[in-house]
């Protein structure tokens, strides 16, 4: 099972040498800081350095340079070993790899939660390590559901394997990691400590000394995030906003201190409004994150090049996909947002959403499976034939596409209730070619538009008071439509300040450069 | 099993003040070995939480709390959808009719998107079945406020055309479900109500499924609509609430004011 293992024995790098003694004698002397850097900075660079052919030196080669009595650090250095491994492995890492990173996560998990132990752990770790412990373990066994039902990934040795460790199910099965997710809750006592900071309690007073360790209540918080995670990938949105209904969003919360962390939180939950229908709520996270993203661009730029190139970029890959998103909920419910935002948006996907707008259910498709996170199914596992992996995808995407059909209508109804202030239902009947026998279906779409514009689906956890801003509105007096238009006029006024000021700002520059 | 099997006891969703019609609150008679709907629920309330909410030894008592949610004409969104969860995750339990009966029980609560929410729990290998078509055939019909056709379906009035090629099959999809025609009719009844200044008696019943006069009568109480001498039913005014508006642009001087200062 250890292929790698006979080129390591020799010849690790004196940097590499010092950096593991170093970095263990900061775990142990829970020096956070030294810790960070070790971790943000220093593994990148030596794996640039050093490692872009060849692995990191594997466990017993590790042991033999820091010695074996620090497990807990051994078990932090296979986090990132394997993490390494799964971003140089362009295809996947091989079965035997995935195994052992389980084994790895378990053994760490263990030794957090064990039963036996009276006290939280003697542990310090930086908050961004802690949360890419968990957001790795859930796409660890994201990649894993999909690896099972794609036999194209896997030799006939890895398959046969396979059989083996699904039988037993004892490796990335959705019971063991559920059980990790929710034990680490209930340890950390996260949601009556979130409940209590909610209602202006002090969380310390009713938290037990593991809730009060910092330890615990990070990787609490952060698997409220992990958890909320795996159910949308299950599709059980309910579920998915359900987990996160004591996480406050402001910016006090701790998802703040770790970007990666707050740009999936805003990705997952605003998503799930989105398959619930409550597209107003979706927009706004939607435009909070794409502002977020944009004004801390240039600090992730920054980032960017520290980083190793291969390694995914979680907030690029999210941006691009929460435009496709965004498109598709202000499609379906036009709202006002941020300027910059919208002339972005019009400017990525103007010529979609105008499609969209038309009723083209394709371009639906389309902007929704390049939104749209890698479902999975848990329990398939298939051995002979097709790639399976993508089968989830397309059964939300055709649930969503199925949800939205009498919605596709509303833009266009939408069209014809602007030009007119009154209009009989027969003369809009014409007008959208509704034939006798169609009758029925023709009132149900003014139906299901006051149905929908009135929001009356929306079923919002701990919900918003106000109102997406309503453009049109109409009603029904016998036989003929009443329109009801929102008119808002421009912002002029506004406008010639804003840009006043700014050519006052730039005249003064100009003024202090001479 | 009690005698008393035609009354039905309306503990229902929506507020048993709002029916339209008396409902008879007689005691049954619970044998002890015939469990009620409201015990299972109270059993199962603590029995779903946290990570128990996944285990599949719940299955057997979810599922007798879904018959007799069915039977007795209850709700309970959490217990049906953890079961469509515990079957996601342990297929080999996975037990169809349940499913027909859960999907068609969030039907009855539109417009709550509990029936969408359910749909994205069900596989795409098991959603093509000729049972669950029927089914979502119908849920797609109320989804979309389709009341005229859904009502022609299940009186028999649909002639088979490529949308419906079987039209005679859907009454019996929903005739084990205690009070689904009520409950569509109450769910119609609520979209007219924000629709409609005015309606015509006709237009109003083939929305709700041709029913009496008396029926009539009993909803429009209920909804507070005013039936008029000339068959139209004034059903709420929405002259008032609904009028175009102008939203102008207010520039306060305050705004301005750093601006005038700053010019010389």
């Amino acid at each position: 099972m250890d292929s790698y293992e006979g080129t390591e024995n020799i010849d690790v790098p004196e940097d590499v040498i010092q950096y593991l003694n170093y970095f263990k004698r900061m775990i142990e002397e829970q020096n956070v800081q030294e810790i960070q850097d070790l971790y943000e900075h220093g593994f990148p660079e030596l794996s640039e350095r050093y490692f872009t052919e060849r692995m990191w030196p594997s466990e017993s080669v590790v042991e033999q340079i820091v010695g074996a009595e620090n497990r807990l650090f051994i078990v932090l250095y296979k986090e990132l070993y394997y993490r390494d491994v799964y971003t140089r492995m362009g295809r996947g890492p091989t079965l035997a790899f995935r195994y052992e990173s389980y084994m790895n996560y378990q053994e760490l998990f263990s030794e957090i939660l064990t039963q036996h132990n009276s006290a939280p752990i003697n542990l310090k770790l930086p908050e961004v390590w802690l949360w890419e412990i968990i957001n790795e373990f859930v796409y660890q066994f994201q990649a894993f559901c999909l690896y099972k039902a794609n036999p194209g990934k896997r030799t006939p040795e890895e398959s046969e394997d396979l059989v083996e460790i699904e039988s037993n199910q004892n490796a990335w099965n959705i019971y063991p990691v559920l059980n990790i997710l929710y034990s680490l809750l209930d340890k950390s006592q996260i949601n009556i400590q979130l409940q209590a900071i909610r209602e202006g309690r002090d969380a310390d007073s009713i938290a037990d000394e593991f809730g009060r360790s910092d330890l615990y209540f990070r990787l609490g918080y952060f698997s409220l995030i992990g958890l909320l995670r795996t159910h949308v990938l299950l599709g059980d949105y309910h579920q998915a906003l359900q987990t996160v209904e004591f996480l406050e969003m402001d910016p006090k919360g701790l998802y703040n201190s770790v970007p990666s962390c707050l740009v999936t939180l805003h990705y997952f939950v605003g998503f799930s409004h989105m398959m619930m229908r409550n597209y107003g709520e979706a927009t706004k996270i939607f435009v909070n994150c794409l502002l977020y993203i944009q004004r801390t661009q240039n600090f992730q730029q920054q980032q960017a090049t520290q980083r190793k190139s291969g390694k995914y970029d979680v907030i690029g890959k999210t941006n691009d996909q929460l435009f496709f998103l965004l498109a598709i909920c202000l499609t379906l419910q036009p709202q006002r947002i941020d300027e910059s935002i919208m002339s972005l948006l019009l400017e990525k996907h103007g010529d979609r959403m105008s499609r969209m707008a038309n009723g083209d259910s394709d371009e639906f498709r389309n902007s929704f499976q390049q939104g749209c996170p890698k479902f999975l199914s848990p329990t398939t596992v298939v051995f002979d034939g097709g790639n399976q992996s993508k089968e989830p995808l397309i059964r939300q995407c055709n649930a969503f596409l199925e949800g939205i059909d009498s919605q596709i209508w509303l833009p266009i109804l939408r069209g014809y209730l602007k030009l007119y202030t009154t209009l009989p239902l027969k003369k809009l009947a014409s007008f959208m070619d509704v034939k006798e026998q169609e009758h029925d279906t023709f009132i149900a779409k003014l139906l299901s538009f006051k149905m929908i514009v009135n929001e009356l689906g929306k079923a919002t956890i701990g919900g918003q008071e106000e109102d997406a801003s309503m453009d049109l509105d109409f009603y029904v007096d016998k036989d003929m439509i009443i329109v009801a238009d929102t008119k808002v006029a421009r912002r002029v006024g506004e406008y010639f300040i804003k840009h006043i000021t700014k050519l006052q700002d730039v005249m003064r520059k100009i003024k202090a450069l001479a | 099993m009690s005698c008393h099997e035609k009354e039905q006891r309306f503990h229902c969703f929506f507020d048993v003040s709002l029916l339209p019609f008396p409902v008879y609150i007689l005691p049954v008679l619970t044998s002890q070995t015939m469990a009620t709907f409201a015990i299972l629920q109270k059993e199962l309330q603590s029995e779903i939480k946290g990570v128990n909410r996944y285990n599949p030894n719940n299955i057997p008592k979810l599922e007798a709390c879904i018959n007799l949610m069915t039977k007795e004409n209850q709700y309970d969104k959490d217990i049906l959808l953890t079961v469509l969860k515990l079957y996601q995750l342990n297929p080999t339990n996975y037990n169809e009719s349940i499913v027909c009966q859960v999907l068609l029980k969030t039907m009855m609560v539109f417009p709550h998107n509990d029936y969408a929410l359910a749909k994205y729990l069900i596989d795409a290998n098991r959603i093509n079945t000729p049972e669950l078509r029927k089914v979502t055939d119908i849920g797609a019909l109320l989804e979309s406020c389709n009341f005229g056709v859904f009502w022609r379906l299940m009186r028999g009035d649909y002639k088979p055309d490529d949308k419906f090629k079987t039209p005679q099959v859907y009454p019996a999809v929903i005739e084990p479900i205690t009070g689904f025609e009520d409950a569509v009719r109450n769910f119609a009844c609520q979209v007219i109500s924000v629709t409609f200044q005015r309606i015509e008696k006709s237009e109003l019943n083939r929305l709700l499924g041709n029913i009496s006069d008396a029926q009539l009568l009993g909803y429009a109480k209920v909804y507070n609509w005013n039936p008029q001498p000339d068959g139209i039913l004034f059903i709420q005014n929405h002259e008032d609430t609904i009028k175009s508006r102008n939203i102008e642009e207010k520039l306060r001087f305050e705004q301005c004011i750093e601006l005038f200062r700053s010019v010389k």
